[in-house]
């Protein structure tokens, strides 16, 4: 089946995942750092790997809502043909407008931290918070109370690039000194909880 | 309300082609521009379960 998809969609050596680590008990100890929910935290582990398994050695991603009230999948996206970007359909937005405290979860390929466009997607439509599950193990966690400048938010990563980081630690950096400025919560959820 | 996510990040060739000072001094107009201009924040709604942030 991971076979069949790698063919399918070409595959990228880069965003092949390590089998071994994402069914590891170590990955899985992330989750609980999530939430003082169990059952909840335990949905976004099997989410997590479910996309991981999925979009292993390709430049796609998967995303999820889930009602927090429910613990409930409510819809999904796990046939996406655009690289590295998740486009609502007309049945995801009618869901979305009909739900309350929704979280969301998706994949990012290249292992990036939130993007511009999550955070300010988690904003406009008022989800509670944002899980993402990074093709090489990282997981982070948003949320958003304000929207993002976005020309502002590349103007300081592009400060960080000038100042020799490369584009995933410019991006770190760059979402740490937005929550000094904006209403926005971000951090990686470590194996130790650790920031 | 855009209908998409997109985790490409493109910067923009002026910024690009500033200097570091050039880029902070652009960065300082913004932000005192984004300080005016700042909207009242949204209250999200919220369930009983605590992230850990």
């Amino acid at each position: 089946m991971r076979e069949l998809e790698e063919q399918r969609n070409g595959r990228n050596k880069n965003t092949i995942i390590d089998y071994k680590y994402i069914n590891s008990n170590r990955f899985r100890k992330r989750f609980d750092l999530i939430s003082n929910n169990k059952k909840l935290n335990k949905l976004l582990y099997k989410t997590a790997k479910k996309m991981l398994l999925h979009r292993s050695g390709t430049e796609y991603e998967d995303m999820y809502w889930i009602d927090l009230k429910k613990f409930k999948i409510v819809c999904k996206i796990t046939d996406s043909k655009y690289k590295k970007k998740i486009l609502y359909t007309s049945a995801i937005k009618k869901i979305i407008k009909n739900s309350e405290n929704l979280l969301t979860i998706h994949t990012h390929p290249d292992s990036f931290p939130p993007s511009i466009d999550d955070i300010n997607s988690n904003y406009d439509h008022n989800y509670e918070i944002g899980i993402i599950a990074c093709h090489d193990g990282r997981v982070y966690m948003y949320s958003a109370e304000e929207r993002i400048n976005a020309n502002y938010y590349k103007m300081i990563v592009e400060g960080y690039l000038k100042n020799g980081y490369n584009e995933d630690t410019a991006q770190v950096e760059a979402l740490k000194e937005m929550q000094k400025n904006f209403l926005i919560h971000f951090k990686e959820v470590t194996e130790d909880g650790r920031i | 309300m855009a209908a998409y996510e997109n985790d490409v990040l493109i910067i923009p060739e002026k910024y690009k082609a500033m200097s570091v000072s050039e880029l902070k001094n652009e960065e300082q107009k913004l932000w005192k521009k984004i300080k005016s201009s700042r909207s009242r924040q949204k209250k999200k709604r919220k369930t009983a379960i605590n992230f850990y942030f």
